[in-house]
């Protein structure tokens, strides 16, 4: 029951802090973000205010969102912000669907079903969560602190708390098993993409390759794991289709939006350093619009997530842990001249453990890439481009950079393949883009 | 100068035509080289060429695509009957062939990796290249270029809209087969255990001999005790991973001890307790064999793991020559 509470809590959070920054959101996509953003803000205020001595427990948290649900209300009232809760009716609007949609729609339906039913009925059990994720969670909500206590543990403090935290809510609310909190990122995730799409496709094109990225079978297993792995790509994804959205619609509510994501993706997980491509599409954009508004938007959301975890690691394990520190170090790397035979090697070892694992998705993303080339007309679709192959540059560098550094750089294909699990759902929005662009006429009515 | 240019320019005219002849003359050679190179490697295995024939199979689908692009050329090509019959056998075998690929390749997915060639002695994987060698024999070849350029009302009738569909549908069947095989054995067991115990579905998923030996150290070890544990490494994955462990036996504390050696000093680090494991698994690594401790250790009382899922206390220390190679489970209290 408490529980369910804390949790509705959460994502109203999340519902008025969403209208907050963007007004006039579809009801699903905002239902989406609410979920998301309402927990990894929660979340992060919980290790700030544990930081400072207040103790974790199901009251404090209670306190907290509704000291939040205040702020941010009274925030939108003075800004004469509209908080707009208006619930379609979704039979009505599934009756209208073509019978192949109705088809499409059941069988996303049913693939949720079967996350949620999996979810409800293992604990957690997967090797990760058992020695860092839940154990922590479960200390955490023992002493009622993390920093304090950090200390007293091995690998207990190298990773963010997004997950760990989550747990912890449920476990101080009384729940036994927090992993549906995996299917309800699953779920968020399945109803930005189709909301996002949806703005530049038909609905049948908006449905399907939504339905296209939950059957992904990589994806749908992370959903039934406690991994860090897909709330990474969650927030990852969804801050990166925000930024392409600001940048094509020229909206400075998408870029905070985006930030705020994306910042939220590295408190999640904090060792890949693909929020790079964020700080490099806005600054270009930045010069492009000639402006310097555009980066003033968006690093500071950004910094004021991610630099937290930053100062934390580098009070815990020294400098080389912070954010100059990595980029230190990573320069001193790159700097020193790429090895030929290091470079071959990186290249193959990304193509046998990552691309080849994303099947023909790549393929069909090559296809769409050159029909989109071809049809110069939509240089929209090019931003994203852009920013997948930044993407993908970066995981070269990276895994460059990490070769060096590491002697078993070759022992961890797993670790490596889940984390390039997001250049799927980018690659699989890209192709509906364009090919739902290209193709497809889009219709004038709506279903949300 | 002029006159050496034009002499040069006419003997590699006359060159290229010889080679395209002599192409067009053994394409059938090279074409039927080609494919059974690529079915030895998908029945036999990948790399039977290579080793037998010291050639990679790349450059012979190299060469059957230069001799396409050379042969299509010459004249008596278009008139030829046995180009025709090629193309004929081309296109039947490229349906064979995707058919054979695609089916097989779910066959696998559906039950194991390896499961095709166990059981049909057939590297499902390989067959892409057969059929790359028909299908792109057939494209390059004249007939194959006449049919889809000279047929523009093949083109108009082939809707962009329909070949995208059909990649679109492979590629929701290829996900709903991967998610099926995926939950088939999780989906199994719940309809099987649909009230199962925390502890059944825990020992489901960590092996029942992983958790039942858990359960048996959090009966037999106080909360308050300091446990030496394996190395870590495999046959000891998890009873040798100390952060994986400690989620078992919480509030209890974990110290990695070595193969041969304690590894840490009994008193400074003031451990109670030392883990009898065998390992959890067949495979070892860093030289590690099974059985663990291999060092004496000066013990209070013993508690096995008998066959019988029962324990055994025994009085005196462990010693390791007298348990060698004996595939035993269970506690040490050492003696303080």
């Amino acid at each position: 029951m408490f529980v369910l509470l804390t949790f509705i809590l959460i994502i109203y959070f999340g519902l008025i802090f969403s209208s907050l920054i963007k007004e006039g959101l579809p009801f699903l996509e905002k239902l989406g973000l609410s979920y998301i953003l309402g927990l990894g803000l929660t979340t992060l205020m919980m290790f700030f205010y544990s930081w400072i001595g207040v103790k974790i427990t199901l009251g404090s948290i209670v306190i907290l969102l509704l000291t939040l649900i205040v702020l941010v209300r009274y925030i939108c009232h003075f800004l004469k912000r509209k908080i707009e809760i208006k619930i379609p009716n979704m039979l009505k609007e599934f009756k209208f669907l073509k019978r192949y949609e109705k088809i499409i729609c059941v069988g996303i339906c049913l693939i949720f079903f079967i996350s949620l039913l999996i979810n409800a009925y293992y604990p957690v059990y997967v090797w990760d969560a058992l020695a860092l994720y839940d154990f922590r969670a479960k200390i955490i909500a023992q002493t009622g602190y993390f920093v304090q206590v950090a200390k007293q543990f091995d690998y207990f403090a190298h990773y963010p708390l997004l997950t760990s935290l989550t747990h912890t809510i449920v476990y101080v609310a009384g729940g036994s098993n927090p992993k549906f909190t995996y299917f309800l990122f699953y779920l968020s995730f399945g109803l930005i993409f189709y909301g996002v799409l949806r703005r530049h496709t038909n609905i049948s094109v908006a449905i399907f390759f939504t339905f296209v990225l939950v059957s992904t079978p990589t994806l749908f297993e992370q959903s039934v794991i406690a991994y860090t792995n897909l709330p990474y790509t969650v927030f990852y994804v969804t801050g990166t289709l925000y930024l392409y959205l600001a940048v094509i619609n020229k909206s400075n509510n998408y870029l905070l939006l985006s930030s705020l994501l994306i910042g939220l993706s590295t408190w999640t997980r904090a060792t890949e350093p693909f929020w790079l491509t964020g700080i490099v599409v806005v600054l270009l954009y930045s010069i492009y619009k000639k402006s310097i508004f555009p980066i003033l938007t968006y690093l500071p959301g950004f910094l004021i997530i991610q630099q937290p975890w930053k100062v934390h690691l580098s009070r815990f394990f020294g400098d080389t842990m912070s954010t100059s520190g990595q980029i230190s170090s990573a320069s001193k790397i790159l700097l020193s001249g790429a090895s030929l035979n290091r470079v071959i090697e990186v290249v193959g070892y990304i193509y046998q453990n990552i691309i080849l694992t994303w099947g023909p998705m790549f393929f069909f993303f090559l296809i769409a890439a050159f029909i989109d080339i071809k049809n110069r007309h939509k240089k929209g679709h090019l931003v994203l481009l852009l920013i997948i192959i930044v993407n993908l540059l970066l995981l070269f560098v990276g895994t460059y950079a990490f070769s060096i550094t590491n002697v078993e750089w070759k022992k961890i294909p797993g670790s490596a393949r889940r984390m390039s699990i997001f250049f799927l759902p980018l690659m699989i929005y890209y192709i509906g883009l364009v090919l739902g662009n290209t193709i497809f006429k889009r219709e004038q009515t709506e279903f949300y | 100068m002029q006159n050496i240019q034009k002499y040069n320019k006419t003997n590699l005219l006359v060159l290229l035509k010889q080679v395209r002849s002599l192409c067009y003359s053994i394409f059938p050679l090279i074409w039927a080289s080609a494919l059974l190179v690529s079915i030895g490697e998908a029945l036999l295995y990948p790399g039977v060429t290579k080793k037998y024939l010291l050639i990679n199979p790349l450059w012979v689908y190299f060469i059957l695509i230069a001799a396409c692009l050379f042969s299509k050329y010459d004249p008596k090509y278009k008139k030829s009957v046995l180009s025709e019959k090629l193309n004929k056998i081309n296109l039947s075998l490229a349906f064979l062939f995707g058919l054979l690929y695609l089916s097989l390749m779910n066959l696998e997915k559906l039950n194991y990796s390896n499961f095709v060639f166990s059981k049909l002695h057939v590297h499902p994987a390989e067959l892409k290249w057969p059929l790359f060698v028909v299908l792109i024999s057939y494209a390059l070849s004249r007939r194959g270029f006449h049919t889809i350029v000279n047929n523009k009302n093949i083109i108009k009738k082939i809707r962009p809209e329909m070949i995208i569909i059909t990649l679109a549908l492979m590629v929701s069947a290829d996900n709903l087969i991967g998610i099926s095989s995926m939950i088939e054995k999780d989906i199994s067991f719940m309809l099987s255990n649909p009230l199962a115990s925390y502890d059944l579905k825990m020992s489901e998923k960590v092996t029942p001999l992983f958790y039942e030996y858990t359960s048996f150290i959090k009966t037999n070890v106080p909360e308050e005790s300091t446990i030496l544990i394996p190395p870590q490494g495999y046959p000891w994955p998890q009873t040798g991973n100390s952060a994986y462990l400690r989620y078992f036996l919480y509030p209890r504390k974990v110290l990695n001890g070595e193969e041969y050696l304690p590894g840490a000093n009994y008193t400074k680090n003031d451990i109670d307790y030392v883990l009898i494991a065998w390992g959890e698994t067949i495979g070892t690594e860093y030289d590690y064999t099974h059985g663990w401790p291999k060092f004496d250790v000066a013990a209070e009382e013993i508690i096995y793991i008998t066959n019988e899922k029962d324990k055994d206390k025994v009085m005196g220390n462990y010693v390791y020559e007298a348990v060698k190679d004996k595939e035993l489970w269970g506690v040490i209290k050492i003696t303080k």
